[in-house]
């Protein structure tokens, strides 16, 4: 069974709404902005793709959210949004409310508390209560797959018919925590580009953003979600395996569970971070499964939005989606392809054929995730 | 789904003495390897997971279904003292320990298992909410072996902890780590777990209690005198929590030891249970274990 993909909607970087961000997709318009963290002792400035708007005041950004899950869940009845699931992910949820909570307490020097907001499940039943939805509200916290597992997981409690509509949110916001987190592991682009799969490559930039997807059974849509899979890499906390096979592993799955194989995928998005491992492991994975010339084109969206971590897997989703109901795949004039990875990038903008699309997503902690979505005629 | 073991680590914290138990002999007891710089939410997760699995050698696609409400609290405190108020950059290694899924990874890399693995969360019902993604992938043949541990922690100093639960007042709290082992596998002599059921409310609740007769009813919690009104009568709350004068703050995935606590009463006993959780918005999730019929949904 696939799963009908009835809204989507995304706010990040490359726009406030899916159909500006979708329009500066497709023109390659859109940059990283310095991001300085001068309350450390040692300042630290690195590119960041913020979203729009100078302020970053959470009650406006969780306000947008409300907004964005209102409008999906706008065509459903009362009796249909208490068989609709809430599936988020997000690396880090309110870290940045919990911040300037803490930063206040110690303004005001009352008892601060580190931390203070904790929960990960807290925006899921808020956000479930408000809606009056199914009881079932789930969060998902594994990195940088979390909301591509939120839309698996949302997927197979529709195929198991545990529900009938399912509300998917990706969520990541901006946050010292995160962006210093990445800066000491060495793993951010002193260039201030990002530029997966590049010879040149030389880190990733990360970037804000929120996206949501209404999946449903038993209803038709130009796009579905026919299904994935989640494997776990052993190899190392923050780097998948060079050799690629546990990346080979986890799109064989995917495929599997889709009932296709991978000669019916006409495209893929890699999850293309631009960091030298994880490059190196995604194309040697593609490469086991689409040997010699095999390959469909490999297009990447990081470029133009950052590395939203916890957010990529809808908000990527959701950007490809409303490029595919644009009847485009995006290409990247910019992509310059190291010989030595020989993946096939897209770097024109070309038609979508109708078929399967790859979607890959890998995380810390060794958490791959590949989904399959496929596209009809019209 | 077949329960192949269970295992279940409750600590109770005094606010006037808080004590943690040394979590190491545990887990040294089933690996040599030295792992640098554990926290507590580390430890929880690999003490409670090796010991549930013991000595069993476990298919390399088991999936493994993570559950907690608040991760790593500890550590993530700590980075965050560490930028906010210290001015200092975070250690990369105590970085990538505050996400949510790193304690993760340290289990999965002990077991030598490389199938699905996944963390989830629904406050109160977080405990639930991955033993229902086990069954999912269970039911489906997607993994033939499940391993579903809920863990969360006390994030020491006490008084900051209290804060971040809204619980200033309280005496003790409480942490754990509960788990269980499933397989997939055709109905056997032994304790078959039903999918999680999840009620809207009392009357969802109330219909499927009537179509589960069982011999025990255990909440996870002490119902209210309303609650009592339409519970069957022989409903029991789950003994392990403390009755006294003192307050008690009961950590995230408390409905874990409950759950694994019946399962075990139910494995010694015979006959069918039903495992009750509520939610804060007084939602319920409910779950057969049943040692007597081997043809359960």
């Amino acid at each position: 069974m696939s799963s009908a993909i009835g809204y989507v909607a995304a706010s990040c970087a490359l726009g406030e709404n899916l159909t500006e961000a979708v329009t500066n997709l497709l023109a390659a318009r859109v940059a990283p902005r310095p991001e300085t963290f001068t309350e450390l002792a040692d300042p630290v400035v690195m590119p960041y793709f913020a979203m729009r708007g100078e302020e970053r005041v959470a009650e406006a950004i969780y306000a947008d959210l409300l907004r964005m899950a209102q409008s999906a869940l706008g065509g459903l009845s009362a009796t249909a949004r208490r068989r609709t699931g809430l599936f988020l992910g997000s690396s880090s949820f309110d870290v940045n409310v919990s911040e300037s909570l803490y930063r206040q307490q110690l303004r005001e020097r009352v008892l601060a508390v580190p931390m203070p907001i904790v929960g990960y499940g807290k925006l899921a039943q808020r956000l479930g209560e408000q809606f009056t939805l199914s009881p079932h509200r789930h969060t998902y916290s594994t990195a940088c797959t979390s909301s591509a597992n939120a839309l698996l997981y949302a997927h197979r409690m529709l195929e198991a018919k545990i529900i009938d509509h399912a509300l998917v949110i990706g969520l990541e916001f901006f946050n010292a925590t995160t962006l210093l987190g990445f800066h000491g592991l060495g793993l951010i682009s002193p260039s201030g580009t990002l530029s997966p799969f590049s010879r040149e490559r030389d880190g990733l930039v990360l970037g804000e953003g929120f996206a949501v997807v209404l999946l449903s059974r038993e209803e038709q849509s130009e796009i579905s979600l026919c299904g994935g899979a989640i494997t776990t890499d052993n190899h190392s906390l923050t780097a998948a395996n060079a050799d690629g096979s546990s990346i080979a592993a986890v799109i064989e799955r995917a495929v599997a569970d889709s009932g296709v194989d991978v000669t019916s995928i006409v495209a893929l998005k890699a999850h293309g971070t631009a960091s030298l491992m994880n490059d190196e492991a995604e194309a040697a994975g593609l490469k086991q499964l689409f040997p010699d010339a095999s390959m469909p084109p490999v297009l990447t969206l990081k470029p133009f939005c950052g590395h939203t971590l916890g957010a990529c897997g809808v908000l990527e989703t959701a950007l490809l989606v409303g490029c595919l109901q644009r009847g485009q795949i995006p290409g990247n004039p910019h992509a310059e392809v190291d010989p030595a990875l020989a993946i096939p990038l897209l770097r024109e903008t070309r038609a979508a054929p109708v078929g399967h699309y790859l979607l890959n997503c890998f995380a810390f902690g060794g958490n791959n995730n590949a989904l399959v979505l496929r596209r009809d005629p019209l | 789904m077949n329960l192949l073991a269970t295992y279940s680590l409750l600590h109770w914290v005094m606010a006037k003495e808080p004590q943690l138990p040394d979590l190491k002999p545990l887990i040294s007891q089933w690996t040599g390897q030295r792992i640098r710089r554990l926290d507590r939410y580390i430890e929880l997760c690999i003490a409670g997971g090796l010991n549930c699995v013991a000595e069993r050698k476990l298919p390399s696609d088991t999936g493994i279904y993570l559950a907690t409400r608040c991760g790593a609290v500890t550590t993530s405190a700590a980075v965050m003292q560490a930028i906010v108020a210290n001015g200092e950059s975070p250690k990369p290694l105590h970085f990538v320990n505050t996400l949510g899924n790193s304690a993760g990874f340290y289990l999965t890399q002990l077991l030598g298992v490389t199938g699905t693995a996944v963390l989830v969360s629904q406050e109160n019902l977080s405990f639930e909410a991955a033993l229902l993604h086990a069954f999912l992938d269970l039911h489906a043949g997607r993994v033939k072996c499940a391993l579903v541990g809920g863990f969360d922690e006390v994030a020491l100093s006490l008084n900051c902890h209290a804060l971040r639960l809204e619980a200033e007042h309280v005496e003790c709290f409480s942490e754990g780590s509960h788990w269980l082992l499933l397989d997939g596998s055709a109905p056997r002599n032994g304790i078959r777990l039903s999918c999680p059921f999840y009620a809207e409310g009392q009357e969802d609740l109330q219909a499927w209690l009537n179509r589960h007769p069982a011999d025990r009813v255990q909440t996870s919690f002490i119902p209210t005198q309303q609650e009592r009104s339409w519970l069957p009568a022989s409903c029991h709350a789950f003994a392990g929590i403390p009755i006294g004068d003192g307050s008690i703050a009961l950590h995230g995935v408390f409905s874990g030891a409950a759950l694994t606590g019946l399962a075990e009463v139910i494995r010694e006993t015979g006959g069918r249970g039903v495992h009750i959780a509520r939610d804060s918005a007084e939602r319920y999730c409910a779950v057969l274990i049943d040692a007597a019929e081997p043809d359960l949904a």
